[in-house]
């Protein structure tokens, strides 16, 4: 699954460790998610997606 | 405490701990040894009790259930193969029949477990 979380994130000028204490993870989840090395659970992804006051739909891609 | 200082904090420990369990048991004193590990993971306990930032999270837990798993089943591979061989060779190698009859009966009893807590937890989450 694709996503845009640097997008929003560059958009909201954050560091990937700001972003992760924001959401209470490591960092080191925030650098896989990017990379889409991990797809975050489905309470992960809407914590995202309330953090950036955004749709989960505008943040996650999923490709079939 | 930062992470940085508990990691450092957890290579001392790490480090000591081990030293201090090989001093014991080159020693022969098992009981000091025991010691020492119940104080290792005390002493871990607290440290990381203290650190304020996220050590773990569900990504942690994901790698860290997947990395038992497969450790799991690796070593319940080898066992169970090393004990019916052990077993099947007895009268070639019969002071191997303990070590075969151990092996065995361990892979049963893991396999016991693993069954045990893969029914609990399929109850638990439906």
């Amino acid at each position: 699954m694709e996503n845009k979380l640097k997008v929003y994130r560059a958009m909201q000028d954050l560091t990937q460790e700001e972003l992760a204490k924001g959401l209470g993870v490591t960092r080191q989840t925030i650098i896989a998610i990017e990379k889409d090395k991990y797809d975050p659970s489905l309470i992960l992804a809407f914590k995202i997606a309330k953090f950036f006051k955004a749709q989960i739909e505008d943040i996650f891609i999923y490709n079939e | 405490m930062e992470k940085k200082t508990y990691q450092t904090f957890r290579v001392l420990i790490g480090t000591s701990v081990g030293a201090l369990i090989a001093a014991a048991v080159i020693m022969e004193n098992l009981l000091l040894a025991f010691v020492m590990l119940i104080l290792g993971t005390l002493l871990s306990y607290f440290v990381k009790k203290n650190v304020y930032e996220v050590t773990e999270d569900e990504r942690t837990s994901l790698i860290a259930s997947k990395a038992s798993r497969m450790a799991m089943l690796s070593f319940l591979t080898i066992i169970t193969v090393l004990g019916i061989g052990l077993l099947t060779l007895k009268n070639n190698f019969p002071e191997f029949t303990q070590a075969g009859y151990t092996l065995s009966y361990s892979a049963c009893l893991l396999l016991l477990f693993y069954s045990g807590f893969y029914a609990y937890y399929n109850k638990k989450h439906g």
